[in-house]
């Protein structure tokens, strides 16, 4: 399926679509739970993503653990990493039988998160009580060659008293991938694991993580009568995909105000305010806003696969729309440079055309 | 696809003890039954003979992606199966002989009944004996199982003799039943996993008995328990190996 979505990389944006007679949610073309969504397509660009298991004793030490973890992670702009909560893991689905939360970072490149994850580890899961880290994708060299180092890296804190073991790899169930399909590896080689001494007793960390190719950008905005409309409409959103496998919206509360382009009057800014969408700059400058619109919110989505992308983006639409619907929200569209950056191109109303199928929506 | 080699005593098989430790699994798979049968072996204090004397040899394809080397019968005779062994699954269906498993390196060996002494242990004059898979004894072991083991997964399901992880590097040992003495003398680093208290061991050699609490115990022992005590050591020697006894036994 992600082919689909590749192939669509040579596409312009299609000014058939604007004619579109795709029906959406509601089974009327072109609106979506009353609210009009435009003909147009979310542009994604490659990423490189792993997944992390962190764990605790309870669930408030994990979800601080988490919290410090993927703060300053939402953009790769400047936080190097874009980084999120997944979901939330009953202790049936964690190596060590306690509450845990999947984690998922995506980077430009895997160098970078080379770089952030252990620093991220070290500095905010080492650091928390009764934490654990394990690998969230299953899987030894020999399926994924390229890997993060864990406790490669953090093992030197325990000073020569930290012990290591290799479990084979029926044993450690290689930490089982919770992926979107639910599918595990087992590692041929078997998972190392790191015991650190630590202050409250170990602390425990997988040697290392594998990195995978995914995609990151995918998105929608949300253009609202006012800002407590925008803010119910993301809101609605975001709660439909926060437990959606394969997806993080790093951004805070999961939606954007800034909104960035390419380019700047800065030379040195690579990115910078969306001026099509900023209210206060309509009347002086070319508005995408349409008339009745003041406020645009922007959900931007980082997806393990352009499949889980494109059902995320629906789910999100969905209900966005069902929420604030038309006395909220104006229309919903999508940000793109034009097609000619990123070749992951989500086309809204093929995202929302089948609802059974969100991701079979062909160019 | 891969292979199945079966080897099975026959009533003549030798008194005499068979240096089996050149016998490597990953060069025979090319070879048929045949082949495999005319393989010469050489019996200690006796004259040389060929394999097809002593075992009965089948070949076949199975749908595993590893090959697996099967020896049935009572194979106590022979000395150092599984020498280096690093590709697939060695079964011996019945006792296995001194230095089973000696400097094994990957894959795993399954003895359903019992094995002799120097399991895992090194050979001749190496410093290293098992470094890497699975080794499991369903029965009892001899002296010195685990000798200077460098890593892997070495399971006892019964006894074992004296002299268990003597000089242990890394890895694990795991035995379910007693232990002989003078176990883990001289070991650095590596965790000896046992059901039974231990027989009593030079004060100097252990720290005390401590109550460990990991979620590494939970991801080993698969959710079956989340705290043992432990013991470091062998101090003597600057060692941080770890023995590790069930907390119930401890407190008898």
């Amino acid at each position: 399926m992600s082919e689909a979505f590749q192939a669509q990389a040579t596409d312009s944006p299609d000014p058939n679509d604007a004619q579109s007679e795709q029906v959406l949610c509601d089974g009327v073309p072109g609106l979506c739970g009353g609210v009009p969504v435009e003909a147009t397509f979310a542009e994604a660009f490659d990423m490189k993503a792993t997944r992390l298991i962190l764990t605790a004793d309870d669930r408030r030490w994990c979800r601080e653990a988490a919290a410090a973890m993927v703060g300053f992670g939402t953009s790769v702009i400047a936080c190097g990493v874009e980084i999120a909560v997944e979901r939330s893991l009953t202790e049936n689905e964690t190596p060590d039988g306690r509450p845990g939360v999947a984690i998922l970072a995506f980077a430009v490149s895997g160098r970078e998160l080379e770089k952030q994850i252990p620093r991220r580890a070290g500095q905010c899961v080492l650091t928390c009580p009764t934490t654990a880290l394990y690998a969230g994708l299953a899987g030894d060299r020999s399926i994924h060659p390229k890997r993060i180092p864990l406790g490669q890296s953090l093992r030197y804190f325990g000073d020569g008293h930290q012990i290591s073991k290799v479990l084979p790899p029926d044993s450690a169930e290689d930490a089982a991938d919770i992926g979107a399909n639910g599918d595990t590896e087992a590692g041929g080689a078997g998972a190392r694991y790191w015991r650190i001494p630590v202050m409250d007793g170990e602390f425990v960390c997988q040697h290392d993580v594998g990195r995978v190719d995914a995609i990151g950008g995918g998105n929608f905005i949300l253009l609202a009568r006012s800002v407590s409309a925008a803010t119910i409409a993301c809101r609605a959103a975001v709660d439909a995909m926060a437990e959606m496998p394969g997806v993080i919206t790093p951004f805070p509360g999961g939606a954007t105000r800034s909104g960035s382009k390419v380019g700047s009057k800065y030379p040195n800014l690579f990115a910078s305010t969306n001026d099509a969408f900023c209210p206060t700059l309509r009347d002086y400058r070319p508005t995408k806003l349409p008339a009745e619109a003041s406020v645009a919110l922007e959900v931007v989505i980082d997806g393990m696969s352009a499949e889980a992308i494109a059902a995320a983006m629906a789910a999100g639409v969905r209900a966005a729309c069902e929420a604030a619907g038309p006395d909220g929200l104006v229309a919903v569209t999508a940000g793109n440079y034009g097609g000619k950056l990123g070749r992951h191109h989500f086309h809204l109303h093929r995202v929302l055309g089948s609802p059974a199928r969100p991701t079979e929506a062909q160019p | 696809m891969s292979r199945r080699i079966e080897l099975t005593t026959r009533e003549s098989f030798p008194p005499g003890r068979i240096d089996v430790s050149a016998w490597r699994l990953e060069d025979w798979l090319e070879e048929s039954a045949d082949s495999i049968a005319k393989v010469g072996v050489a019996i200690v204090g006796e004259h040389a003979g060929r394999i097809g004397d002593f075992f009965r040899v089948t070949t076949c394809e199975i749908s595993k992606q590893t090959p697996e080397w099967i020896f049935c019968g009572d194979c106590r005779h022979l000395y150092g199966l599984g020498h280096e062994h690093r590709l697939g699954s060695l079964i011996v269906d019945g006792d296995a002989g001194d230095y089973c498993g000696s400097c094994m390196l990957s894959g795993s060996i399954e003895i359903r009944e019992n094995a002799g002494d120097f399991l895992a242990a090194p050979t001749g004059s190496r410093g290293v004996g098992m470094r890497g898979g699975r080794l499991s004894v369903r029965g009892d072991v001899g002296r010195a199982a685990g000798f200077r083991m460098r890593g892997g997964t070495l399971s006892i399901g019964g006894d074992a003799g004296p002299q268990l992880a003597g000089l242990m590097v890394a890895g694990t040992i795991t035995c379910d039943g007693s232990i002989g003495r003078d176990w883990a003398t001289g070991m650095r680093r590596g965790t000896l996993v046992l059901a039974h208290e231990p027989p009593p061991q030079s004060a100097m050699a252990f720290t005390p008995s401590r109550r460990l609490a990991s979620p590494f115990l939970s991801v080993w022992s698969g959710g079956r328990f989340g705290s043992v005590m432990m013991r470091r050591g062998d101090r003597r020697v600057g060692g941080i190996g770890e023995i590790w006894t069930p907390e119930q036994a401890a407190v008898a």
